[in-house]
């Protein structure tokens, strides 16, 4: 290659270097997004894992060496909080993906009111989670709730659930993470049925195959490939899921609902209520490199097992 | 004879397990239907009612309609201010990122250069580090030392960020545009701008649509980031912040009303986007999801 | 084919957004030009001779009457000086930080200990002795306490108003009920809150309730304080002996344990702000709880109005009624100014104009906004009925000091604790049930090693007032 190159003719280079300056004039506005907001802070966070600083006015940062990751793997409350991530992403995974292939078994044929009803599922997912957090603070909280007070109308309850209370956060942040979620996985689960052709449903009809069981041993079996994706998307946004969790319980009470993205995020960004609340930049860093390396560690053993399944059908 | 009827028998009993299976269908679809939309509701009926309705209790329909919560909102709030700020952070946002995808991802589906494998490589790497949002510091801190951190420049900006997987998405799409049609210009002697500008972008306008609509949709719903970069501002933030602020206003903490006016007046605006194009959203998210 | 219909009437829409975005651009800068808080300069340049003071708050509780202070005095002042008055709420410390690192630290400051405490030290705060004549001097003397707002000579501030913390109750409830008077002793508090919560939780009223949704926010009001008179050792740090002691707690969090229990509060503790614990007690609906004295008379007045025959305050109760030792109150509606400031002079003129006019001292403690603590304010001003009624409400000096600062806010970011910090540590025994005493000796542990290696690094020092004595608390 090297050899070719510099046989090249002035002329031809002098090509080659227009044509290459050509080529960067085009990617040259992305470039400079994704050095900026995506490169650079990749690579100050990587560096910031072996300092102890605390912002501006606060001293110089202080290398500490590999303390931070250290201190990570004695942080009981970061462990705790990794479970819950899992548990969250858990919980909302075995909930979302039956209520959304059913909705996709039931509303994907072209028919009257179909389409309505999907467009209405899928509403919440243009909603922004922040606002309909709030929202959901005010329909859950327990003292004056829509909520309860539906229910203890309707004599199901007569005190009132502590929707937000240690008990019960974890499962209202996963009813929140469904409301939110749904419309979305019942669209893929929609686009995946709908790659199964009609002709190897309708045969399969001719042949007296029942409703349940054409969707257990054709249309199931055919969803794999989108089942696939839905799997992937559905554990990457379980450890990106942050707004909601702040907005509507602020990884609390007693850390109930700390998942490993806010924990991270509190180290940045503390909520600074009136004692000293300062940032601790070196030591969320730390977190964040973690947080990142489980969630790649999950995803890749996800691909590993998906491929797996693969050979096996 | 036995066999006719044993046909009729089994075409009605097939006919009212139909029936059962519709009935059965739109109880499980109903539920749905209520379960998503009753807090969008709550909201929008919300709005209108008194504050004394929503926290003591009231009907589900307010009892009077009271607009003037919205005039509250609007100028007791603040948010003619912050509904402007929304409007321009998102539509430069989604132009900013439809312009600069398809110029990525039509180089990069086209041409071979000096350090597009690295450039590729770091590309897809990045899109697989997901560090969450204590990189919006150091992205503050850059924005800062460009003196671009006071202005709705920098939140554009921050909000807009690498776009990696719109890249490979518009990449995607530009490679299953025949070449020939590129080399059919180039004869005529058309430029790779001309080639670009007259061919590439009509063609991929569908996929650019999808960009444009999700860039919309997540700038218009973001929370943390444009929550980080107007900290030291506040005249600068969005909606959907100046709605969770609420929460800690003088007054609003106490009148759900106004929370819920700044709530509707937060998701009013894609509500009416979405019902205009809600079947681009639902097959623009397969489109994504399929091919990215 | 319908999609790609579809599609081109969404490029177009996006068309249209993108040349929108064109003019929005620019509209984007000059708002901000104009509009936000940190741009003195370009305000300047637009009208001309127009000098910008900025001033950001964090106080809730007085800012419609700041803010019409400030009206007046924009209408009214001949030095053509327009004040820019912005309110902070839960971001306050957060929006400094950033600010400072651009360069956009605002004129003034209201006061704020961990913000004065951060910035003190690189010179950010303008000594006002270089401004005030001997008059001022002389007028706000008793509240220059060296240690606290005058350091080497320098004056940073001057308090006008104290605070500390108190039980307030509802006393209609407390007639309903049968509760003659404020518990003393903490045990007693619990029987109280459980009577409460027994006889009419069925009518959504409750003993007990704190603001638990940030254990920080919620103890430091409440907890901490009473802690402060029952051991002597403010924030667990024991002044004498020069070190952290957080196992004389135990007492305290089992009680707290079981008034944060279903028995005796208001449901929903966890998720509770003040604010919205502020609404439910004035609609009736909470018998107990524990806030700052400065905040809430202005509070129930002005804010979400209550009879103020219907809730009174008391001491905060301890253990048995222990006392070793006093409770802080601080010093409150003081300003800093900023010594970086492009205008400091004229910032001075309006601080003096403003936040240091008599008229102003004696509308704020008529107001209900603050108990002042000047005593020339004190013998003019007639303070709501609340202030003469309720002598909880004013500093006592009984119980009431200044207190020294312990390490950990001694030199805030130098010290780093590793796991949670004393609030959080709190919180994870009355709602997650870890065993009282080994947490609060890890927490001792973990203070004191933190403590230590501060020393170590060089980012913090020793402290430790040998002949310290609680309850005549000498400051650092």
């Amino acid at each position: 290659m090297k050899g070719k190159q510099a046989a090249l003719r002035p002329m031809q280079r002098k090509k080659a270097v227009i044509k290459n300056l050509q080529a960067y004039s085009f990617m040259l506005p992305n470039l400079i997004l994704f050095a900026a907001c995506s490169l650079y802070p990749v690579i100050w966070t990587l560096k910031y894992v072996f300092y102890q600083y605390g912002g501006y006015g606060t001293g110089e940062p202080l290398f500490v060496g590999f303390e931070n990751l250290a201190r990570v793997f004695r942080d009981k409350v970061y462990w705790e909080s990794v479970l819950h991530t899992f548990t969250y992403g858990f919980g909302k995974l075995i909930l979302i993906l039956p209520l959304a292939f059913f909705l996709a078994l039931l509303l994907n044929e072209q028919k009257k009111g179909n389409g309505l009803a999907q467009s209405i599922v899928f509403l919440p997912t243009i909603m922004s989670s922040a606002v309909m957090g709030l929202v959901f603070y005010l329909l859950f909280n327990a003292y004056n709730g829509e909520i309860n007070k539906y229910l203890m109308e309707a004599h199901i309850i007569d005190q009132p659930i502590n929707w937000l209370g240690k008990d019960h956060a974890m499962k209202t942040l996963v009813i929140t993470a469904v409301w939110g979620g749904v419309g979305n996985y019942m669209v893929y689960f929609i686009a995946g049925i709908q790659q199964v052709s009609t002709d190897v449903i309708e045969s399969a009809k001719i042949d007296g195959a029942g409703r349940l069981q054409s969707i257990w041993y054709i249309i199931l079996p055919m969803l794999g490939p989108i089942l696939k994706i839905i799997l992937m998307l559905a554990i990457t946004s379980a450890f990106n899921d942050i707004t909601n969790v702040m907005v509507l319980t602020e990884g609390g009470p007693n850390n109930a609902t700390m998942v490993m993205s806010l924990y991270g995020y509190k180290y940045f960004f503390p909520v600074s209520a009136t004692q000293a609340a300062v940032p601790q930049y070196g030591y969320g860093a730390a977190v964040s490199v973690i947080s990142a390396v489980i969630a790649g560690a999950v995803t890749v053993v996800y691909l590993k097992i998906s491929k797996k399944l693969d050979d096996i059908y | 004879m036995v066999g006719k009827k044993a046909v009729k028998e089994r075409t009605r009993s097939a006919s009212r397990s139909a029936f059962i299976a519709g009935v059965g269908k739109w109880i499980f679809v109903g539920i749905m239907i209520v379960f998503t939309i009753y807090p969008i509701i709550y909201t929008v009926l919300g709005s209108l009612k008194t504050n004394v309705e929503l926290t003591q209790g009231g009907g589900f329909l307010p009892s009077e309609w009271h607009f003037e919560n919205f005039y509250q909102a609007f100028v007791e709030a603040d948010f003619v201010r912050y509904t402007g700020n929304s409007i321009i952070v998102s539509t430069a946002v989604t132009a900013l990122a439809v312009i600069t995808c398809s110029l990525a991802g039509f180089i990069l589906a086209r041409r071979n250069f000096v350090g597009k494998k690295v450039l590729l490589a770091l590309y897809m790497t990045m899109m697989f580090v997901s560090l969450g949002s204590v990189t919006l510091y150091p992205i503050y801190e850059l924005l800062q030392a460009l003196k671009i951190n006071k202005s709705l420049v920098g939140l554009i900006i921050a909000l807009t960020g690498g776009q990696a997987a719109n890249v490979f998405l518009v990449m995607g799409f530009t490679k299953a545009i025949p070449k020939e049609l590129d080399e059919a210009a180039i004869i005529d002697g058309c430029s790779l701008y001309g080639v670009y500008s007259r061919i590439i972008v009509p063609l991929s306008k569908p996929i650019l649509a999808v960009v444009a609509l999700f860039a919309f949709r997540n700038s218009w719903n973001d929370y943390i980031t444009s929550l980080i970069m107007t900290i030291a501002v506040p005249k600068l933030q969005t909606l959907t912040v100046a709605v969770v602020q609420l929460k800690y206003s003088v007054n609003a903490a106490a009148e759900w009303h106004i929370m819920l006016a700044g709530a509707s007046i937060a998701i009013i605006p894609i509500l009416i986007v979405y019902m205009l194009a809600h079947k681009q959203f639902i097959a623009g998210l397969t489109a994504g999801a399929v091919k990215g | 084919m319908k999609w790609r219909k579809g599609a081109a009437m969404v490029t177009a829409g996006v068309m249209a957004l993108s040349l929108l975005a064109g003019c929005g651009a620019q509209d984007a800068e000059t708002t901000t030009a104009s509009g936000s808080a940190g741009s003195n300069v370009s305000a300047e340049e637009n009208n001309g001779e127009k000098t910008v003071i900025t001033i950001w708050s964090k106080d809730r509780h007085d800012a419609s009457y700041v803010q019409q202070k400030i009206d007046e005095y924009n209408a009214n002042n001949t030095d053509n000086i327009e004040v820019q008055y912005s309110l902070y709420t839960d971001n306050f410390e957060q929006a400094v930080d950033m600010a400072v690192q651009s360069n956009e630290m605002p004129d003034m400051l209201v006061l704020s200990e961990n913000v004065f405490n951060k910035y003190v030290d690189d010179g950010w705060w303008a000594n006002l002795y270089d401004y005030m004549d001997d008059d001022m001097k002389d007028y706000f003397k008793d509240v220059i306490i060296p240690g606290y707002n005058e350091r080497d000579g320098k004056l940073y501030f001057i308090p006008t108003c104290g605070t500390t913390c108190r039980l307030f109750y509802n006393t209609e409830i407390f007639e309903r009920v049968g509760i003659e008077k404020a518990p003393e002793t903490l045990e007693e508090m619990v029987e109280d809150a459980k009577l409460i919560t027994s006889t009419l939780s069925g009518e959504g009223i409750y003993g007990f309730a704190e603001s638990m949704k940030s254990a920080n926010s919620g103890l430091s009001r409440s907890m901490i304080v009473g802690l402060q008179r029952e051991t002597g050792k403010p924030y667990g740090y024991d002044f004498a002996k020069g070190e952290y002691d957080f196992t004389d707690w135990a007492d305290t969090l089992k009680l707290w344990t079981e008034l944060l229990s279903e028995e005796c509060a208001f449901p929903g503790c966890e998720s509770l702000d003040i604010d919205p614990l502020r609404t439910q007690f004035a609609a009736g609906k909470i018998g107990m709880y524990m806030s700052y004295s400065h905040a809430e008379p202005g509070v129930y007045a002005n804010q979400f109005p209550m009879d103020s025959s219907k809730w009174d305050c008391a001491p905060i109760p301890t253990v048995g009624n222990k006392t070793t030792g006093k409770q802080y109150y601080e010093g409150t509606s003081g300003y800093m100014i900023n010594a970086k400031g492009k205008n400091v002079e004229k910032t001075f003129q309006v601080y003096k104009d403003i936040f240091a006019s008599e008229d102003y001292l004696i509308g704020y403690y008529e107001g209900g906004y603050g108990v002042s603590i000047i005593p020339a304010i004190q013998e003019k001003a007639q303070p709501s009925e609340d202030f003469k009624n309720k002598k909880w409400l004013l500093i006592n000096n009984d119980t009431d000091a200044m207190l020294p600062k312990p390490p950990h806010t001694a030199f805030v970011s130098g010290m780093v604790v590793e796991g949670e910090d004393m609030f959080k540590t709190c919180e994870s025994i009355y709602y997650g049930g870890a065993d009282v005493e080994s947490t609060l000796q890890d927490l001792t542990d973990r203070y004191n090693a933190a403590y230590q290696k501060a020393i170590e690094n060089g980012t913090g020092y020793e402290i430790k007032i040998p002949d310290y004595d609680p309850m005549n608390p000498t400051m650092n």
